[in-house]
């Protein structure tokens, strides 16, 4: 909100201009900007969206007024003639009755000219451009009210009768800014003559506008549906000093000193006579809300104790009217203007701005101390990221929103299920919400390739999203991907490349710290990663994740591992706790090197072994050349120290396995 | 502790090559397996020294076998020279481990022995990962709302316009509900949420006070990406309800944050605001860390910046689940966190933060 201060001089005496900003800025009206004019200081207050009555100048002087309890200076009005019963200038279509609180209008006689200096001066101060005093007059009065006016040629309304309707499907409405001409829909409130729409509800029209020509005056205020003005607005595009009010919650009481107010000017300065009583549809007139406040609200929202004196003397200053007080209630009555009070924890606002929120003491909480109960769904991501980061996996976080092409581009039909489409993306090409973190994972891959980054390996967790049979749902994933080099280049590294073991590594390193036995199984059919080079990582009979390497045709030729996991599932699945800490066993263990030739499955021959004896601790694929594998098994007992004839009957059976795999 | 029937068996006749390269393979196993068995079951220097030569040494099991290997062919013995290689190290590193537990100092003498080293040279370049920015400052901010008896909570981001706004106090007509601010998956009931108060709502749905929960989250805007702006953002938000809860609670709670946060010489202040779900309504600001009160560009000269919005839960939203606001009270504040992660990491562009680039993190 513009304020020049020497304008609002006018309404109520100021203090220093640092006092006055610092103290708006503490009850709720931030200072934005300050800058000099000439000699004039102007202020721009933040706006808050629930007080319609900050958008007039009248309004911050009653703020002001009630926060240095200084008199308010209301500007001299000429009162309105009585109300026609008839409303001759003024018909409302029933269609659009629901839109319209309050609308007020009478005619005038005047004389069109320009305006006197001082209200070009301080239009422009709102730049705003003086058009001829009677335009003039009716803007400067909504910035001094902030409720809007509007003027139309008597004349130029065709059987002198405002029809307030709705438009009809693209109706064609010129507006009084040149050139602006819009097509309307039912959705907009057209302010009519008996032949064309001739004002909306945010701009006038150009056909009947106030020109030197003019000689009688149409002059109405009003207040319509909110919500209906803020929709009509946004879909018009029209954005008005009007426009802006409109959308607010306004006190239909203020229409008619808006009007008195715009009357006593333009007697002053147009030579207004007045030709008609008043024609006004309001059918239901605003009644002052009355509250029964419970002081207690004070201390029990606010925190602090203020004296009933000290209350009553704030909701004064703030034009409440208080009436009797009893057991601890007030009885007290809302002026009209304050649209934004509904209830006492408003009050208690009230009470507590005026009085400073600085004054609030600073109590630690207390009471029954909540049992901790952070949500697993967020405890497990934490869990992932401790695993990954430790196993020098990088986070990265992407928008979840796809182009529509990656779809197709990673042929995620079909593997997935059904993704969701947003309805009104701003870029209608990127409409996708991801069904796997996969595509923004390799993207991010093969661009640090392509920086040179030697060592790629990076980790998401985020949301994926799904429509199941017109269901929409989202699920907690994983996403893990690597390529290039194991280790940066450096005097004392031997630089590998990082393949799918290497993947496979740090998943089961994952699965160990989460505490869940997993097992890998062929797979086939995922969209994105090589067939043959694909595994499923099951849980039992769960499927809970899959590795394997992309496709080379989706990261420029590099190597690139890929891993998906499904936290949700993964989060239903019964753990154990992990732990990696055992007594060493104070006997020696035996440590034995056995050959396989022609292993196929590894997995299945690990099974067999250690399914032998409980003596084999351990087993060990310590080497694999060509089609034979080396595995190094670990005897070892807690209880006894293991000599070569214990071992004899295991290397029996191994040595049986090994002739069968032979 | 030789092992193997089979090795009679074969060695009874005169093989072929490769099964006597087979052959070979099974010996060096062997000779490993018991050497590595003896070397970790021995005890004392006397003992130790006696194998290292019995394997290693030049007359040793070892050498004698390499002898044999002239007998293969060319193929078959870079096969099992590579094993013999192997075996030879396995048999050294044993040697090496059991003296540093007899000892103190590894086999080969006391490290002093060596040549000098730069000490100076760059370490093992362990690979290290890196937690995202907004992670990091999650955590960090989680860590003091934790101490003050907070836990975690999440929520859903595809949301219904039921938790996202109505259970807000954002009823149908609310400016705050403009299509053009919201992404719509499905008109007018399913979109992404735009403030991670919806969580709020949710929280306020499903658990009985007392409770305190924060709850870092994303959330989306239907506008495209600049310097400043993105489809999606990074909130921070809080609430406390039970018995007794007051604004003076919250300005404690939130106090112990900035000064936890922003170091014990930030100040705070508490001024009016409007918030639609909060009754009354709080802005904080923290003296601007950039000037001290000096005023420059950062806070427009104010001296202050505002960082967060708060207030009480509004007393319908306590109401909408049947909790009486005479007698039921909570506190509830909301931040961002992106610009927070891009002050302290010097990042000047928030789309560096999602676009998966490395130099960033």
């Amino acid at each position: 909100m513009i304020v020049p201060l020497d304008w609002l001089a006018e309404y109520v005496d100021l203090p220093e201009t640092k006092d006055l900003t610092d103290r708006l800025t503490m009850i709720g009206h931030m200072l934005d900007k300050i800058k000099r004019i000439g000699t004039d200081t102007v202020i721009d207050l933040e706006l808050r969206g629930n007080r319609s009555d900050m958008f007039g100048l009248i309004g911050v002087a009653r703020e002001v007024s009630a926060a240095f309890d200084r008199k308010l200076k209301l500007p001299p009005i000429f009162p309105l003639p009585g109300v026609d019963p008839k409303s001759p200038h003024l018909e409302v279509n029933a269609s659009a009755g629901k839109l319209v609180h309050r609308y007020t209008a009478l005619r005038l006689k005047v004389r069109v000219g320009p305006s006197p200096g001082w209200l070009i001066k301080k239009l422009a101060s709102w730049e705003i451009p003086s058009i001829n005093n009677v335009v003039d007059i009716t803007n400067f009065v909504m910035i001094e009210t902030g409720q809007p006016l509007h003027s139309f040629d008597f004349h130029r309304i065709s059987g002198g009768k405002l029809i307030l309707r709705r438009g009809q499907e693209n109706e064609e409405f010129n507006t009084i800014q040149q050139g602006l001409t819009v097509r309307l829909s039912p959705e907009d409130l057209v302010i009519s003559d008996n032949e064309q729409a001739q004002a909306l509800t945010m701009i006038g029209g150009r056909f009947s506008r106030v020109t030197e020509n003019t000689s009688e005056i149409l002059l109405e205020s009003a207040v319509y549906d909110q919500a209906n003005s803020r929709h009509s607005s946004h879909r018009l595009k029209i954005y008005t000093h009007s426009s802006v009010r409109h959308e607010k919650l306004l006190d239909p009481g203020q229409v008619r000193f808006a009007l008195e107010r715009a009357l006593y000017l333009l007697k002053d300065l147009a030579d207004a006579e007045i030709l008609s009583r008043v024609s006004e549809y309001y059918p239901h007139p605003e009644k002052p809300k009355n509250l029964v406040f419970d002081l207690s609200q004070i201390s029990g929202l606010g925190g602090i104790e203020i004296k009933l004196e000290k209350v009553t003397d704030i909701l004064n200053r703030l034009e409440f009217k208080i009436g009797p007080h009893k057991a601890g209630k007030l009885n007290i009555s809302i002026p009209t203007i304050r649209t934004d009070i509904v209830g006492s924890a408003d009050v208690v606002e009230e009470v507590l701005r005026i009085h400073g929120y600085d004054k609030i003491p600073s109590v630690p909480l207390s009471g029954e101390t909540p049992a901790l109960s952070t949500y697993p769904s967020y405890s497990i991501q934490e869990k992932v990221r401790d695993l990954f980061s430790s196993m020098g996996v990088n986070e990265i976080i992407s928008f979840p929103m796809l182009h529509r092409e990656s779809l197709p581009q990673y042929s995620l039909h079909g593997y997935y299920p059904r993704h969701v489409e947003l309805e009104n993306s701003i870029d209608p090409q990127i409409n996708v919400l991801r069904p796997t973190l996969l595509p923004n994972l390799v993207e991010s891959a093969v661009k640090n390739l392509h920086a040179r980054q030697p060592r790629v390996a990076l980790f998401e967790i985020g949301k994926t999203f799904f429509n199941t049979g017109n269901i929409y749902r989202e699920s907690l994933a994983a996403g893990l991907v690597i390529s290039g080099m194991d280790l940066p280049p450096a005097w004392n590294t031997d630089p590998k490349p990082m393949d799918y073991f290497y993947i496979k590594g740090l998943i089961e390193k994952l699965f160990f710290g989460l505490g869940l036995t997993v097992i890998f199984l062929p797979e086939s059919g995922h969209p994105s990663l090589r067939l043959a080079h694909c595994a499923v990582i099951m849980h039992a009979r769960t499927r809970i994740g899959v590795l394997g390497q992309v496709e080379p045709v989706l990261t420029d030729n590099f190597p690139v591992y890929y891993a998906d996991l499904d936290l949700e599932l993964i989060l239903s699945l019964p753990t154990i706790n992990p732990n990696p800490y055992r007594i060493i066993s104070k006997f020696q263990p035996i440590i034995e090197d056995i050959n396989f030739d022609n292993v196929v499955n590894y997995s299945s021959l690990e099974n067999k072994i250690s399914s032998l004896s409980p003596l084999i601790q351990k087993i060990e694929a310590v080497d694999k050349h060509q089609h034979r594998l080396t595995l190094r098994l670990t005897f070892h007992s807690d209880q006894i120290q293991l000599s070569s004839a214990d071992i004899r009957p295991i290397r029996s059976k191994l040595e049986k396995l090994r002739n069968k795999s032979d | 502790m030789t092992r193997n029937p089979g090795r009679r068996r074969r060695d009874s006749i005169n093989p072929p090559a490769d099964i006597k390269s087979k052959y070979m393979h099974q010996k060096l196993q062997n000779i490993k397996n018991e050497a590595l068995a003896q070397i970790l079951s021995s005890e004392g220097r006397e003992e130790l020294d006696r194998l290292r030569t019995h394997y290693l040494g030049k007359k040793g099991v070892l050498n004698q076998i390499a002898g044999e290997f002239k007998k293969l062919d060319r193929e078959q013995r870079v096969d099992i020279g590579r094993l013999f290689n192997d075996v030879k190290a396995a048999i050294s590193d044993a040697f090496n481990f059991k003296n540093v537990g007899i000892s103190g100092i590894p086999a080969g003498g006391p490290a002093t022995s060596g040549s000098e080293i730069d000490v100076t040279l760059p370490g093992f370049p362990h690979p290290v990962g890196h937690l995202h920015p907004n992670t990091v400052v999650a955590r960090e901010i989680n860590a003091i709302f934790t101490g003050l008896g907070f836990s975690v909570a999440d929520g859903p981001e595809l949301e219904t316009e039921e938790f996202n706004y109505t259970r807000l106090n954002l009823p149908p007509d609310h400016p705050a509900r403009d299509l053009q601010d919201t992404l719509y998956v499905k008109e007018p009931e399913y979109l992404l949420r735009t403030h991670t108060s919806s969580v709020e709502a949710r929280i306020l749905a499903v658990h009985r006070p007392p409770y305190r929960f924060v709850f870092p989250g994303k959330a989306y805007r239907n506008e495209n990406a600049n310097a400043s702006n993105t489809p999606m953002f990074t909130q921070y938000q809080g609430l406390a309800v039970g018995q007794g809860i007051t604004l003076a609670n919250l300005k404690h709670t939130l106090e112990t944050f900035v000064t936890g946060f922003y170091g014990s010489s930030a100040k705070s202040r508490f001024r009016c605001k409007y918030y639609p779900e909060v009754e009354p309504g709080v802005g904080m600001d923290i003296s601007c860390p950039f000037c001290n009160f000096k005023g420059c560009m950062v806070c427009k000269y104010r001296g202050w910046i505002e960082i967060l919005g708060a207030g009480m839960i509004h007393p319908s939203m306590l109401e909408m689940v049947k909790l009486d606001p005479l007698k039921f009270t909570g506190f509830a504040w909301g931040m961002g966190l992106d610009r927070i992660a891009m002050t302290r990491y010097g990042i000047n562009d928030i789309r560096a933060l999602f676009n998966g680039n490395l130099a960033y993190i």
